[in-house]
């Protein structure tokens, strides 16, 4: 935790602090697999159940409010493509949440759709870019014409005022162009995140793995790029939702859940063991602190950080245990990309000579 | 807002915002649209959480009086300048 003489701003204190105790600020609501793109490293795996109708959504909406939820996230498959979305969306406004998107762009190239937007008055807008040029965004989307529409999207979206995030899962085949991705984002005045983590489905299979940058070029992305391409900031030593200091490796059942579009709850986006249907639910306040399923994945968290720190590079793990799970069948299982990315990491930070500081 | 702004209207909150409570150690305030983040102490979430047009600041001082077991005309001093900030940061209606 946090050293003697380090200043903890207020907005730290309280995160931690519900990290800590385990209250979600946010829920990830998937509202459909449906999608008007075809990535073929997706994660997702519909699996053939009946997704939830908008008056069940509504209900859902409703016991996560109840809940006191202060992000709401909503996600896809492609958010966009639910007929009822923008109803949807101003329900979870009109609960009181504050309303983040995630989204391919694509539909949002119409600006009638971009002032619909607008009129939500989201937190931000989180979309994905797979390249700098259209031949790379379309061969991964595999969707003609789908880099020229999320471009306008980010355009329309910054015209119209909203906070735009951009991310880009880091892939074999756009490996090349970071930097000119990241330029393609500073133009628009939008922060890039990229992931290095390409996941495997959700059903298990690892396909997508094929696509997973290789092992030269991760090397050298943290050693090398990683500063100069996010404007000098240094790499994560710890999971992005994870409370600095804290003693589980990430938000797993903790900081937040994830609802898919049957219903089920799930501890996180990555890690998907059902905790219940919250359509067979009175209330979160019911399964929160007694699901044997949400306890058990908070111990794994702990006990994957635990087992971290005694690996010769754990200080400077990302790790998942959705993936691990479904890479190694463990989900304290060490896999071979945050192996790989640990060990850049460290000599990344060994080059700059950072020794140990928070955050 | 001023003191005499206060006295004669029952605050709401600006319906965009969401907030959270955190334990007891206070609350988070979301301003939609703007992507801003106001970290409130256990008292301002007490107020915050109060505004919903049915409270003059008189009640709402009472209500933070008893609470917090503090004097009535300092809490209605922190209630009025409290109102004040949320107003400049566009957080009442």
């Amino acid at each position: 935790m946090s050293g003697a003489t380090e200043q903890v701003s207020p907005y730290t204190r309280l995160v931690e602090k519900a990290f800590a105790d385990a209250i979600p600020l946010t829920a990830q609501f998937e509202l459909t697999f449906r999608c008007n793109h075809l990535c073929t490293f997706c994660y997702n795996s519909p699996d053939g159940r009946r997704e939830m109708t908008t008056p069940q959504i509504f209900d859902a909406l409703r016991k996560i409010a109840d809940f006191g939820v202060l992000y709401l996230t909503l996600t896809g498959g492609e958010a966009l493509c639910h007929k009822d979305f923008f109803k949807i969306a101003a329900e979870g406004r009109r609960l009181g949440m504050a309303l983040r998107i995630y989204t391919n762009g694509y539909l949002l190239a119409d600006p009638a759709m971009v002032r619909r937007v607008a009129d939500l008055k989201p937190v931000e807008v989180e979309i994905s870019v797979h390249g700098a040029r259209p031949e790379t965004h379309d061969a991964l989307t595999r969707i003609k014409g789908s880099f020229a529409k999320t471009i306008q999207g980010i355009k329309n979206l910054r015209d119209a005022g909203i906070k735009v995030q951009l991310k880009c899962p880091i892939t074999k085949l756009n490996q090349h162009e970071l930097f000119a991705i990241r330029d393609l984002a500073d133009g628009f005045g939008c922060h890039m995140t990229f992931d290095a983590v390409i996941t495997p489905k959700d059903d298990g299979s690892l396909d997508p793995l094929a696509l997973r940058p290789d092992d030269d070029f991760l090397t050298k992305y943290w050693g090398e790029w990683y500063l100069e391409l996010h404007h000098g900031k240094l790499p994560p030593r710890q999971n992005h939702c994870a409370a600095p200091g804290a003693e589980a490796n990430c938000g797993t059942g903790r900081s937040g859940f994830t609802i898919d579009p049957y219903g089920d709850i799930l501890p996180c986006v990555a890690f998907r063991r059902s905790i219940a249907n919250i359509l067979e639910i009175e209330s979160f306040h019911d399964i929160w602190g007694s699901s044997p399923v949400l306890n058990e994945v908070r111990d794994l968290a702990i006990d994957a950080r635990t087992r971290l720190n005694e690996h010769e590079d754990g200080k400077y793990f990302t790790f998942c245990l959705g993936v691990a799970e479904k890479q190694v069948g463990d989900p304290l299982g060490i896999y071979p990309q945050a192996a790989l990315n640990a060990k850049s990491i460290r000599r990344s930070y060994e080059l700059l000579q950072i020794g140990e500081r928070r955050g | 807002m001023n003191a005499a702004d206060a006295t004669s209207t029952h605050p709401r909150r600006n319906p965009d915002t969401a907030f959270r409570k955190i334990g007891e150690d206070g609350g988070l305030v979301v301003i939609p649209g703007r992507a801003v983040v106001k970290v409130l102490n256990p008292v301002g979430i007490a107020i915050f959480s109060q505004l919903d047009g049915s409270k003059d600041v008189d009640m709402l001082a009472a209500s933070v009086a008893e609470e917090f077991e503090v004097d009535l005309d300092a809490a209605r001093e922190d209630v009025v300048k409290f109102l004040d900030d949320l107003k400049q940061d566009g957080m009442l209606a």
